[in-house]
């Protein structure tokens, strides 16, 4: 028998009209730092939609955690990331709130695992779409720590797609404790520490803030998806910190590959050693994708104007290119198919269909991927000709393009503004998770992530970091494959 | 200071409460309080969390509900006077939650704690957080309770060393606390039934035995040998005790509130039910260098027996 303070208010509030369009109309739980209501939104006596209502107590002593919340949760945007809508701030029944308006989801993880542990095929759904979230929040160009990832804040949203199918996504929610690191890989230390069974042994030890929190949290909650068993325990609060700064997960080893490496990783305790989000994507490929989810396109950096400029030029440059080089490719010779798989579940192709030859690193990049694909009809003795994904990636530098093993020296201007361009050509929207890497010799200087789905008709990127001398190589990857190298050289002056 | 007028022949006390030299206001509670049969004492100690005016709150709930033991007889058993005691941590905990859902600017509010009753022959003790006792006996080495803190099983697992606890950034995390508090659950030891128990929530005090209850303002800042100390110097006086906790801490920089409670094992009738009469007796039982925590504190907690002469 106890009191929770928030659900006591909670109850009290149902019925009430929030900013007068969101009315509450069931109390559905209370939150680290808010109480969470189902709510219709209701314009002009018309209900538009259901959605989720989170309303924050104004607590001057901390203003600024509250600010972040709203902050992080408007700013954030990923197709696993709670979509969020409004925000502002409210009188209801008198009292004075933050109040939040996000989508509405079916359940949370932590009610679904209530009927039971998942099955390996719903806990790979479960990891890939939880960490996709983590990745993007950890991008090192602007990287975030939730902090407060656990089942109750990872939920499921249902959404009705274009082919009448209903999706399944997992999403994290709740932003209350983000922390934006910057331009640092940590932050200064927090005492505030999320829910104590997933806090990382950094956490206890009072260190620094990095990503790695994150990735912790996510190995336990795998674990925890498919055994409902979490791999530290105590009985107190005091027995559970201890396990985690001083032993070994206790791991079943009924919990199958991959995920006991997934866990294994992700559970390293020195959070420099510890598994990355996108580390965890990796160890689950070759994915058969079992949700078929469909994500759709994320916002895209802030690009300034002469940037879009240049890439506009770069654009129609690339673009005689690319006609070229598809009109020659439409002449390959039958056996060649296309870097990545064509549909969100990759299949092995069938004999005597095209079967992938990935290229293998710089100097390999002659054979482009075909963008035709013949395909057998079982109604007609005839083939019909079906699109695939294509993917083609050119580097500039200023603004023009860069040729393979061309040298630029580190004195030309041009290195100032180094950039690229993946030119895509299939299925809208996309299907293909890529990734393009810029390495430098043997260190992997950085990369950039657009997962499924997002912007069908070229992708691109600025970089204006000052580049240093060196070997580089630019690589796309499609789906975990390397398909496309550019290698360059900016020489010392 | 001087609790005067205690009136249970073999114990005398002392209990001081300051803000510290950092913190706005006293967010601490504390209340020394004889049962009307004079045969044993109530001690609470307990330091509120939760803002500015949270904590304070929530100490003061947590004193209030333990005064209510004194409403009753004292348990004839030591175990159902366990009973009471650790059913009062549960009273206390639903109290400060239920405030908290009345007033959203409460709504973090926690408190940590620690309770005991008293006699001349025994001390039954209970805790929540990082509030402590010390058990200093002559000739023997102090029983220290084992906080309910992060720092305290870092420096078990020998992460901290325990010279570095007054400086790490974890020192004030508690595992367990009373309330609204998100960052803990409540967890109150000693156990009773507990045969590996190092710790026995009931401990046997003899003459020249003293009992100190601090908030973490004090432990914080004071070793255990420099209490240890202190206490050798004014192991008669429960009086000069408090104070030179008090001033201890603040020449570490008193960081955090400080409370100090001290019960002597005399052994020795104290002549008590003179000085409960006495009016000068009772004007002197409790100090505050907060003037506004004296009014708060006098006027909830202790009222039966103080006033804050000092507050004027």
């Amino acid at each position: 028998m106890g009191t929770n303070p928030w659900e006591l208010l909670g109850r009290r509030l149902e019925g009430q009209v929030v900013d007068n369009t969101y009315h509450l109309l069931r109390f559905l739980g209370a939150g680290a730092y808010g109480i969470v209501f189902l709510a219709a939104e209701v314009v002009s006596d018309r209900e538009l939609q259901r959605v989720a209502v989170k309303l924050i107590p104004p607590d001057p002593s901390n203003q600024e955690r509250q600010m972040r919340e709203l902050e992080a949760a408007a700013r954030v945007s990923h197709p696993n990331l709670l979509r969020y809508f409004k925000s502002g701030q409210c009188l209801v029944d008198r009292i004075s709130f933050l109040y939040l308006v996000t989508e509405l989801a079916e359940e949370s993880l932590e009610r679904r695992l209530t009927r039971g542990g998942m099955t390996p095929e719903e806990a790979r759904v479960l990891v890939e779409d939880v960490a996709a979230a983590l990745r993007y929040l950890h991008d090192p160009r602007n990287p975030r720590v939730h902090r407060d990832l656990k089942p109750a804040n990872v939920l499921r949203v249902v959404s009705a797609e274009t082919d009448g199918r209903q999706r399944s996504t997992w999403k994290l929610s709740d932003f209350g404790q983000v922390q934006e690191l910057g331009l640092r890989s940590v932050a200064q230390v927090s005492r505030q520490l999320g829910t104590p069974a997933y806090a990382p042994p950094e956490a206890w030890r009072g260190l620094q803030v990095s990503t790695a929190w994150d990735v912790w949290s996510l190995g336990i909650m795998v674990m925890e998806a498919l055994t409902q068993r979490r791999p530290f325990e105590g009985a107190t609060e005091e027995e559970l910190i201890a396990a985690v700064l001083g032993r070994e997960p206790v791991i079943p080893t009924n919990v199958p590959s991959p995920f006991d490496q997934i866990v294994r990783g992700c559970l390293i305790k020195d959070r420099n050693a510890r598994w990355t989000a996108a580390q965890v994507l990796e160890a689950l490929r070759p994915p058969e994708r079992a949700s078929g989810l469909v994500e759709p396109a994320r916002p895209r950096p802030m690009v300034r104007l002469w940037t879009w400029l240049a890439l506009v030029a770069l654009f129609l440059f690339a673009a005689v290119a690319v006609y070229l080089w598809t009109a020659r490719s439409q002449v390959s010779p039958p056996g060649l198919s296309p870097g990545s798989r064509g549909g969100t579940a990759e299949v092995a192709p069938p004999e005597g269909m095209h079967t992938k030859s990935p290229v293998q690193n710089s100097g390999a990049t002659e054979e482009r991927p075909s963008t035709l694909q013949e395909s057998p009809s079982e109604a007609s003795p005839h083939r019909r000709l079906t699109v695939e994904p294509r993917y083609n990636l050119v580097v500039s530098a200023g603004g023009a393009l860069i040729d393979r093993n061309e040298s630029i020296s580190a004195a030309d201007s041009r290195v100032k503004t180094l950039g690229f361009i993946v030119f895509y050509e299939g299925p809208s929207p996309r299907p293909d998770d890529v990734r393009v890497e810029w390495w430098v010799g043997a260190d992997r200087w950085s990369f950039f992530d657009f997962p499924a789905g997002t912007q069908p008709l070229g992708l691109r990127e600025q970089y204006d970091n000052k580049a240093v001398p060196g070997a580089y190589e630019v690589r796309l990857i499609i789906n975990g494959r390397l398909v496309q190298a550019v290698p360059f050289k900016i020489t010392p002056d | 200071m001087r609790i005067e007028g205690l009136g249970v022949s073999g114990l005398e006390a002392a209990l001081v409460t300051d803000r510290g030299s950092v913190r706005e206001v006293n967010e601490d509670g504390a209340v020394i309080e004889a049962w009307p049969d004079k045969s044993a004492v109530l001690l609470v100690v307990a330091d509120g969390m939760g803002g500015q005016f949270g904590g304070g709150v929530a100490s003061q709930l947590v004193v209030e509900t333990f005064r209510t033991l004194l409403g009753q007889p004292v348990p004839a058993t030591l175990f159902e006077r366990y009973e009471r005691l650790l059913g009062c941590f549960y009273k206390a905990d639903e109290a400060i939650k239920r405030r908290a859902s009345e007033d959203l600017g409460l709504m973090s509010m926690a408190s940590t704690a620690i309770a005991a009753i008293i006699s001349p022959t025994e001390c039954l003790h209970l805790y929540a957080g990082d509030c402590r006792m010390y058990h200093f006996v002559d000739g023997s080495t102090p029983y220290v309770t084992r906080d309910h803190s992060v720092v305290s099983v870092l420096v078990e697992t020998g992460l901290v060393a325990l010279e570095e606890v007054s400086d790490h950034p974890m020192r004030s995390v508690v595992t367990s606390s009373l309330g609204a508090g998100r960052s803990s659950r409540l967890n109150v030891d000693p156990k009773w039934r507990d045969a590996a128990n190092e710790q026995p929530a009931v401990r046997s005090v003899s003459p020249r035995d003293v009992l100190l209850f601090c908030t973490d303002g004090l432990s914080c800042e004071v070793s255990l040998d420099g209490l240890t100390s202190l206490v050798a110097q004014h192991r008669s006086d429960p009086d000069a005790l408090v104070r030179a906790c008090l001033d201890a801490a603040l020449a570490k920089g008193a960081r955090d509130n400080i409370t100090v409670a001290v019960v002597q094992v005399t052994g020795l009738s104290t002549g008590a039910s003179e000085a409960v009469t006495s009016p000068d007796a009772l004007d002197r039982n409790i100090e505050y260098r907060d003037p506004t925590v004296a009014s708060a504190v006098s006027q909830q907690l202790v009222t039966p027996i103080v006033s804050d002469k000092d507050a004027e």
